[in-house]
């Protein structure tokens, strides 16, 4: 019955798996990960009598950028040059938008995360996103799935190790070093 | 059958040995997944010490060395920087004039320090205990993918389990590979 368990499990996870192996990969060797930014300027006029965050709410009403969600407050600022700026993130590289309010206009840059960034971003995209496009909702549900199942996996899998199979005594002293290792390690760091 | 065997021992040394790195990153997601069901709050304790250096560095250095600070030096903003290691971030701001060093650390709870381990990541540190967990991410995150690829091929043995184990291949690859994919055309 474990064993059915810890199969079922790893099938049922098993993209949300590779996602996060190639994301701690991604984590260890990967670059900046972005590509250069890809600049534009839009028209746009700001209401006269508006707050800061409606602006940053009606920006993204009219950019829709894909994916993102609209800006949380902490996230407003004003750069250098008392202009207001802020950031859409997405899972393939966010969209920083500066609000030129005396050239009247937008300024949009965009960078596109390579696919080591993207796969990053997925693993991370857990039930706290707010994004409103579907597929993150979907992608959201699917991940929470995956991160109890590996919890699952770990534990089922830990008991069929040591309890399946006992003869294999030196799976036992596997499990004891990596287990002595982290403790070690978080030990010392601590 | 030597295959078999080849692949169950790798399977089972890989699981068992990466076990607890796989479980604390399975337990910290959960709680970035569920922020609400835990308390993150730090312990913060605030010290003042005399310093005679005017430098960021040097300050850095005379802290590790007189008062047993440590991490990877951070943020430094003039008079201002951070020592960071796991858990643990010390936010030092010291006065030139005065001598005076302000040091602020804040210590994670159990829960804190599993969310910095599984943000912990690279091997370019300057601070040692950083690249150690750099290479066990690195392994681990290795190890993974070779747990998935030699799980797929040992539940495929298991020929009772084959159906059912089909057809929940094929939900989850139905549903997560299209919306991988439509994810990274979004745009």
């Amino acid at each position: 019955m474990i064993k059915k368990i810890h199969a079922y499990l790893g099938l049922l996870s098993f993209s949300a798996l590779v996602v996060y192996g190639i994301a701690g990969l991604e984590a260890s060797f990967g670059g900046d990960g972005q590509r250069i930014p890809q600049g534009r300027h839009e028209p746009y006029t700001a209401a006269a009598g508006a707050s800061d965050r409606e602006i940053a709410d009606d920006v993204y009403r009219r950019l829709q950028p894909p994916l993102a969600a609209p800006i949380p407050s902490f996230a407003i600022k004003r750069n250098e040059n008392n202009d207001l700026a802020f950031t859409f993130y997405s899972v393939n590289g966010p969209t920083a938008v500066t609000v030129l309010e005396k050239e009247r206009r937008l300024r949009i840059e965009v960078v596109r995360n390579d696919l080591g960034r993207f796969f990053g971003g997925l693993h991370a995209t857990t039930l706290g996103a707010r994004s409103p496009d579907l597929r993150i909702t979907l992608w959201k549900i699917y991940n929470e799935v995956a991160i109890w199942s590996l919890v699952g996996m770990v534990l089922t899998g830990a008991y069929l190790g040591l309890a399946s199979r006992p003869r294999l005594r030196w799976s036992r002293y596997v499990l004891a070093a990596g287990t002595l290792g982290f403790v070690a390690l978080y030990v010392v760091t601590r | 059958m030597k295959l078999y065997l080849w692949l169950r021992n790798t399977h089972l040394v890989l699981g068992l040995s990466c076990g607890l790195f796989l479980l604390v990153y399975g337990v910290s997601a959960v709680q970035m997944s569920h922020s609400g069901w835990f308390t993150l709050k730090p312990t913060v304790t605030q010290q003042t010490v005399e310093m005679e250096f005017d430098e960021p560095r040097a300050v850095a250095r005379a802290l590790m060395d007189r008062h047993g600070l440590r991490g990877e030096l951070a943020q430094v903003k003039g008079t201002s920087f951070r020592l960071v290691r796991p858990g643990t971030v010390s936010e030092v701001t010291f006065d030139p004039v005065a001598h005076k060093a302000v040091v602020k650390t804040s210590v994670a709870g159990f829960m804190g320090m599993l969310n910095r381990i599984h943000h912990q990541a690279g091997m370019r540190h300057e601070y040692t205990l950083l690249n150690v967990w750099g290479v066990l991410v690195t392994i681990v995150s290795a190890g993974l993918l070779v747990l998935g690829a030699t799980g797929l091929y040992l539940w495929f043995k298991l020929r009772p389990e084959r159906k059912v184990g089909l057809v929940l291949l094929a939900l989850s690859l139905g549903f997560s590979l299209p919306l991988v994919v439509s994810l990274r055309l979004a745009g």
